[in-house]
């Protein structure tokens, strides 16, 4: 029996016979591609670095690029995804997780990820993993927990305000103004008791809010005491501690300090495309609470009368301002005080015709109109009311349609909305925006606004959730194609007789064993021999048995030693190469184990996996609960929505009633004014017609 | 008279209706966290069926600071078949240059030796268009394998190179 020197053709095909089934399979190629092309620079590296891998950190930075994207949704859904793999998050991941709740909404998830956190770091040093990670961790607590008390005080949650300042149990200097702020207008408008600050270190409460502030809680006890004739004193002292602050707010430049990656995740709402944007954002801000120091300043001292000091301050006040429409009202105000009546008529119909839908501008529509009537005559004052009168007339037209237009809407989102495209280069708005002037100014209303929001976030929702309803009909797909493919494959591995196969293969594979075994035992180099090899070995026997037959016949002497040299060098030759041949063969049989120890492994699985009829049960139970929370949400969600729409319908009736009752009030006032102006004529020209019958009598008795 | 509030005081009345709000506003959070809940778990049950433990392999992309080299396109053969291949625009770039790490492909291989090559394409300092590349063999065995493709800043040279890294999970 003879070792061929390849591996056995009926073994290769055994083998070829059990791997081919089951697995998908990838085409096997050893070209290496020449990957330096004409005209361009390119490296090749061959390095691999295999290190200890930190899974926290690779699963923290895959959220992370979602994050840096301004996907805070997808950002959230890594992040959750994660933890299902990694079981539980470390104290960084938890925070950013707490991060991305929050700007997510999600603020009780946020609330009691925070509660954990401590306990999530003393467990952390305790198994002293890196504090470097864990070192900001008291920093980062207090930012989130100051970013919670923002959102509750957005949503006007003051108890749960409260509660989250009260788990800040120290302060940095760094954050002290924004916890001083937040800790102002939960507590409004009472005195806060702040905590110390950190010692050794001073504490900037110069920032403009913490002043603005002050000086509204000031002006606030100060027209509560000049109600009260008895503290009158006092609010006068109060009013001029808020000038004081004011007037440092005004001649201020303030500046944001760049924020870093934590204080940008829980303390910034708004996401800017580019540096050059945020600064942009930063002046105009800055300008902003100048100009509304200015405003607060002129307001005071129209409170106490100080109508030129008003007038002066409202003269200086810009163009462009979020607040420039109570400033021109208080100007005109101000202006009528001082006896300026042109600039005061002149901002009153600036105004009315500019800010029609305001109160403000109704308030000024009246005031011109009995400006009109006392400065100019009588005529014109009756013409200048009864503009007036139409224009409330028409106000209440357009009111009357709104409200009908609202009733009739079923969709609220699909109330006029917004179709003009933000301008390149402007900060996102976030929110539902309308083309109606009576639904913008509505909105002004803090709960109305959440509630609009909330019923976006709803339908973002109802569109995630029936998103995930259709994944789940793909997945019931996927596990009923894998129950076909495993009924096959157990079918097909049935029919197949594998046991006599492996009986076969093993077989084959002790039989060449031993032969390999007896060959190394009994030392034969010709064992190994090639084929050119064996044709001479054959060639030397038939040579040798040739010379041993004309042995009698003829001197054979010679012909023997030849033939001995012949077979010595190629027994010298086959000694030589016979080590080698053996390890090779060696080899082939250990491969020959490697593979058959694989193709078992192979069966056995599949065995085992035929024989398990529970895996895809569990997927299947796993996906039916799946689907059922799915519809039951769908349906949450359905109703949700409806009650916000009611809520929504009800605070717009609220809205559109009290404007309707301040219109038949100032309707009514015109009509006043009208009749006031109708009576002085009235008497004007009744003097007048006295005085015209009493000069004839005179003439004549002359 | 005219009326002026410039000042956001919080009345009793106001919190009566901001309580019922804010029903509504925690009825909307449950919501959302419920959904999220079943995205995950929606996501686990995916990842099972479709790329099993078994048999499933995952390539990542990152970058370090990108100052040698601003990626623009990767792409990625398997034993010389194409697997992945993925454009950048600037906000991914940037995402991926402020440590965010990209999964690039998730896909199923059977036990055996495999060779992985990468190809990343971009400009570098002087803005020309160069292109880094790595090879990398490894093995298949029965559990999850995770490769990393970090594009890393060599300070010395003045450049960059591809390093892989496989996870230890």
């Amino acid at each position: 029996m003879c070792f061929k020197g390849s591996l056995s053709k009926r073994l290769k095909c055994l083998l070829l016979i059990l791997s081919c089934h089951g697995m998908c399979s990838y085409a096997q190629g050893n070209s290496n591609e020449d990957l330096i092309e004409s005209g361009e620079n390119t490296e090749i590296n061959d390095s691999k670095a295999v290190n200890k891998t930190d899974l926290q950190d690779k699963y923290y930075r895959q959220a992370l690029y979602y994050y840096f994207q301004d996907n805070h949704d997808q950002a959230l859904s890594q992040v959750e995804q994660s933890k299902a793999k990694l079981q539980h998050l470390d104290s960084r991941a938890s925070l950013f997780e707490a991060g991305l709740q929050l700007s997510e909404g999600l603020l009780q998830q946020a609330k009691k990820t925070l509660v954990n956190f401590d306990d999530l770091i003393i467990a952390e040093q305790n198994n002293q993993i890196s504090n470097r990670k864990s070192a900001r961790a008291n920093e980062l607590l207090l930012i989130s927990l100051l970013s919670l008390t923002d959102q509750y005080l957005a949503q006007g949650d003051i108890t749960q305000a409260k509660e989250s300042l009260a788990k800040i149990k120290s302060i940095s200097s760094t954050y002290y103004p924004q916890y001083h702020v937040l800790s102002q207008l939960a507590y409004w408008p009472d005195d806060v008791t702040l905590l110390p600050t950190e010692p050794g270190k001073s504490v900037d409460n110069g920032s403009p809010y913490i002043l603005l502030n002050d000086a509204l809680r000031l002006i606030e006890q100060s027209r509560e005491e000049q109600s009260s004739t008895e503290q009158s004193m006092n609010s006068h002292g109060k009013y001029q501690q808020a000038i004081s602050l004011l007037t440092t707010i005004k001649s201020t430049s303030w500046q944001e300090k760049p924020a870093d990656f934590w204080k940008t995740l829980f303390l910034n709402e708004v996401s800017f495309a580019s540096q050059s944007d945020e600064q942009k954002m930063q002046i105009s801000q800055g300008q902003a609470i100048q100009d509304y120091a200015q405003l607060l300043l002129a307001q005071i001292y129209i409170s106490q009368q100080r109508y030129k000091l008003a007038f002066n301050e409202l003269e200086s006040f810009p163009q462009q301002s979020p607040y420039t429409e109570s400033a021109l009202f208080l100007f005109a105000f101000a202006s009528q005080e001082v006896g300026q009546y042109d600039i005061a008529f002149s901002l009153l119909t600036l105004l009315y015709q500019d800010y029609p839908y305001s109160s403000l501008g109704w308030q000024s529509a009246e005031l011109m109109a009995e400006q009109v009537s006392q400065q100019r005559s009588l005529g014109q004052g009756i013409s200048a009311f009864q503009n007036v009168e139409n224009f409330f007339l028409l106000r209440q037209q357009d009111l009357r349609n709104f409200a009908k237009a609202f009733a009739d809407q079923e969709d609220l989102l699909e109330f006029l909305p917004v179709t003009v495209m933000p301008v390149q280069g402007a900060v996102a708005m976030k929110g539902f925006q309308t083309e109606s002037v009576w639904l913008q100014q509505a909105l002004y209303d803090a709960e109305l606004t959440s509630l609009y929001q909330g019923l976006t976030s709803i339908d973002e929702q109802t569109k995630k959730i029936q998103l995930l309803l259709n994944k789940t009909t793909w997945l019931a797909e996927i596990i009923a194609l894998n129950k076909r493919r495993k009924a096959l494959i157990v079918a097909t591995n049935e029919a197949r007789d594998f046991p006599m196969i492996y009986k076969k293969l093993s077989a084959e594979r002790d039989r060449l064993a031993l032969i390999l075994t007896q060959q190394v035992k009994s030392n034969d180099h010709t064992v190994f021999a090639n084929d050119e090899e064996r044709l001479w070995l054959a060639r030397i026997k038939d040579s040798d048995t040739i010379i041993k037959t004309i042995e009698g016949q003829k001197n054979t002497e010679e012909y023997q030693q030849r033939l001995s040299r012949v077979q010595g060098v190629l027994s010298w030759q086959l000694a030589q190469k016979n080590p080698q041949r053996m390890w090779s063969h060696k080899k082939q049989l250990q491969y020959i184990d490697n593979a058959i120890a694989g193709v078992t492994y192979q069966q056995q699985k599949i065995s085992e996996l035929s024989a398990k009829d529970d895996s895809l049960s569990i997927h299947v139970a796993k996906l039916q609960h799946s689907t059922f929370e799915l519809k039951q949400q769908l349906n949450q969600a359905g109703k949700l929505r409806e009650s916000f729409t009611v809520k929504i319908r009800a605070k717009v009736s609220e809205y559109i009633d009290e404007q309707n009752i301040l219109l038949a009030e100032h309707l009514l006032s015109t009509r006043q004014g009208m009749a006031n102006v109708l009576e002085r004529m009235a008497k004007t020209e009744k003097s007048l017609s006295r005085q015209s019958i009493a000069e004839p009598d005179l003439v004549g008795s002359y | 008279m005219f009326t002026f509030a410039l000042t956001d005081a919080v009345n009793a009345e106001e919190n009566q209706t901001v309580q019922s709000s804010s029903e509504l506003t925690r009825q909307l959070e449950a919501l959302k966290s419920q959904t999220l809940q079943l995205n995950r778990e929606l996501f686990i049950l995916e990842e099972d069926l479709l790329f099993p433990a078994s048999t499933q392999i995952a390539v990542f992309v990152s970058v370090d600071t990108g100052r040698f080299f601003a990626l623009d396109s990767v792409e990625v053969k398997i034993n010389d078949k194409d697997v992945a291949g993925f454009l950048y625009t600037d906000r991914q770039r940037d995402a991926l240059e402020q440590g965010g790490i990209q999964k690039l492909y998730l896909g199923n291989l059977k036990m055996g030796q495999y060779q992985l090559t990468a190809i990343f394409t971009g400009v570098d300092q002087e803005g020309r268009m160069v292109k880094r590349a790595a090879e990398y063999e490894f093995e298949k065995e029965d559990d999850s394998l995770m490769i990393e493709l970090k594009v890393v800043d060599n300070t010395q040279s003045n450049r960059s190179q591809v390093v892989v890294e496989e996870w230890i999970l």
